[in-house]
């Protein structure tokens, strides 16, 4: 059983709740008939796997559980933010009042303290939930540390820190199976490769932002990691690089599709615009087509989003000024209805090739 | 498994806690490893108190922002802190820098691709009450000068009153609290530097950041030159609360320009410079 992945529980349980579902209804119809120690039997055996997976999984259950859970991890994302920006802020508060052997010790001290007890944590906490908040202290504290002690010695900024920060960033994701601290680690890690596609091309490493082209090659890096490596262990982990990764790449060409003269390219604004327009659209389609291909709705989602972006700042360009305001917003209603369509037409499209396949 | 798979997790990740703490602190011993006569003492009028507001009033370190100025060679922004485009620094010295500096700019397009051109990271030399502060001083003087003898062929000139004023005001603010260190030279090699500029006690080389402007004044052609846009180390920690600043910290904490501070009270602040960004080793009253 310590085979299956989480998701893979939850999975096998709902299979379950959906099965005695549909037994029951066709019992109801009189299709099928179980003798009462079939029926036990049955019911023994889905009420002996659900436990031992709810045990070694922590999964939901039921309904209600899995509604529990979902407040739960909306309350411990909100919280391991909180606490890591109550961390950074007790520092400031007090840390002009130490002397510099006190100030390095706490910060050299803190992020190895608070990781152990993460681990510990880790170790008891089946739900991930409180795991999840002490290991984004612990990564505060390693920021702090490095951004402290940079201040503390007057140390030159240098992109290298994001290496390390991610590499700790990643290490607390993988040990302790928390996607929140998986986006921080792909952020840095981001934001060094950035920062150096920028100084290759000679600029200063802390002006990356300034050429959104930057972000291509971490993009395509992080859409690449799900494919190369297995993440089946580690539930939502792939979808998380693959909807980081169309955001590293499409939120550049979105900003270069309106902002032409932070390109590169050495061409007329106008013509950056366009190129970088028509390149929005075809990657938002390319991202739809993909997701429904691949079965991946983050990708499918992300996708639909820029595609409706890029459509409705074209029509802001196009119409804002010269149309009547009711019009704008009639024909953007009038959008959004074709939008539908198309799903809808879509979807028809999927479930008919369902029922061809069987 | 669980627990094999998390004490492994724990050792690496401790060794890479630890590990960065030993890069930083050896670097930060390396930076410290010079001898002491690589010392530049400066005044608080390059080392002030900076500007706090926001958030950022919480913050209990007090740091000092380092007062560096640029020449430029017009008349009119002798007087001005921080960046700017010096005389000196023409397409000679951005060439030397890595730019390409080549192609003409008589046409849109090579202008555009002079603008496309980002800003880098080089070298800055910082000279401190030398030559460039000399001329900076006789400046101010020669205009006091020449405003004054306008007043005395026109006395009732409001207009000449106002610019001896004026002119007055710079003087004093060259000779009492305007700072005296200016970029005078930028680059790439570190040892070149140092060897052009022995005398440490007297030059800070320092990272910073530079950058290429394009410009046509009344007519003229247009021309490339460099700009100084900051240093990468802009401030300094002024160590712990009991320092000689710790007396400020009423008016820092809420201060516009605490005039306390502003004049030259005498606050001595030493800078050795081993390696590029200066370090604060130590802040004493000169009286």
């Amino acid at each position: 059983m310590n085979q299956l992945s989480k998701s893979e529980a939850q999975q096998r349980v709902d299979q379950i709740h959906s099965f005695q579902a549909e037994m029951n209804e066709l019992e109801q119809e009189r299709v099928l008939q179980l003798t009462d120690a079939q029926r036990q039997a049955l019911h023994n055996y889905h009420a002996g796997l659900v436990m031992q997976l709810s045990h070694s999984f922590d999964i939901d259950h039921d309904q209600r559980s899995r509604q529990l859970s979902l407040g739960m991890r909306v309350a411990s994302f909100l919280g391991a933010l909180a606490l890591a920006a109550s961390v950074f802020f007790l520092f400031y508060q007090y840390w002009g009042r130490m002397n510099t052997h006190a100030q390095v010790t706490i910060l050299i001290a803190a992020p190895v303290f608070m990781f152990i007890t993460t681990m510990l944590i880790a170790a008891r906490d089946q739900s991930g939930y409180f795991t999840k908040l002490a290991a984004m202290v612990t990564f505060a504290c390693f920021v702090l540390k490095l951004v402290m002690l940079g201040q503390i010695f007057n140390i030159t900024p240098s992109d290298r820190a994001f290496i390390v920060w991610a590499a700790f960033a990643f290490l607390l994701a993988y040990s302790c199976n928390t996607r929140l601290l998986l986006a921080a680690g792909i952020l840095c890690i981001s934001a060094y490769i950035s920062a150096r596609t920028g100084t290759w091309s000679g600029m200063y490493w802390l002006d990356f932002g300034e050429r959104p082209e930057n972000f291509f090659p971490a993009a395509v890096i992080m859409l690449l990691v799900p494919q190369f490596i297995n993440h089946r262990h580690f539930w939502g982990f792939a979808s998380i690089y693959r909807v980081f990764g169309l955001l590293l790449l499409l939120l550049p060409v979105l900003l270069l599709a309106n902002w032409g003269d932070g390109s590169y390219i050495n061409a007329d604004e106008d013509i950056i615009e366009g190129g970088y327009q028509l390149l929005g659209f075809a990657l938002s389609a390319l991202a739809i087509w993909l997701g429904l291909r691949k079965h991946w709705p983050e990708v499918i989602n992300t996708g639909n989003v820029f595609f409706v972006i890029f459509l409705y700042t074209k029509m802001f360009d196009w119409w804002w000024e010269i149309m009547p305001k009711y019009l704008f917003f009639l024909i953007i209603g009038l959008t959004a209805v074709l939008f539908l369509l198309i799903f809808k037409r879509l979807r028809v499209t999927g479930l008919l090739s369902v029922r061809g396949a069987q | 498994m669980k627990i094999a798979r998390l004490t492994a997790f724990t050792l690496a990740g401790i060794v890479l806690l630890e590990v960065t703490s030993a890069v930083i602190l050896g670097g930060v011993y390396y930076n410290r490893s010079g001898d002491d006569s690589r010392k530049i003492i400066l005044t608080e009028r390059e080392l002030a108190l900076p500007y706090r507001y926001g958030s950022n009033l919480e913050n209990s370190g007090i740091a000092l922002r380092l007062n560096y100025r640029v020449a430029t060679g017009r008349k009119h922004e002798y007087h001005f802190s921080g960046g700017g485009s010096p005389a000196w620094f023409g397409k000679e010295k951005l060439a030397e820098l890595g730019y390409d500096v080549s192609s003409a700019l008589d046409t849109e397009q090579q202008r555009r691709a002079y603008r496309k051109l980002r800003d880098k990271e080089a070298l800055l030399v910082l000279e401190y009450d030398g030559a460039t502060y000399q001329s900076a001083l006789a400046f101010a003087q020669k205009t006091l000068t020449e405003k004054q003898q306008q007043l005395e062929r026109d006395p009732l000139s409001e207009t000449y009153k106002n610019q001896v004023k004026q002119a007055r005001q710079m003087l004093e603010r060259e000779q009492i609290s305007s700072s005296r260190l200016f970029v005078v030279d930028v680059g790439r090699d570190e040892q070149a530097l140092r060897k052009q500029y022995p005398d440490s006690t007297r030059h800070i080389i320092a990272a910073g950041k530079v950058g290429v402007s394009i410009r046509s004044e009344k007519g003229q052609q247009w021309q490339v030159i460099g700009t100084i846009r900051s240093l990468s180390i802009g401030e300094t920690m002024a160590g712990h609360w009991h320092n000689p600043f710790a007396q400020y910290r009423g008016n820092y904490r809420t201060m516009g320009k605490p005039a306390a501070v502003r004049s030259d009270t005498g606050q001595t602040a030493y800078l050795p410079c081993p390696a590029p960004g200066p370090t604060l080793s130590g802040i004493s009253s000169l009286w």
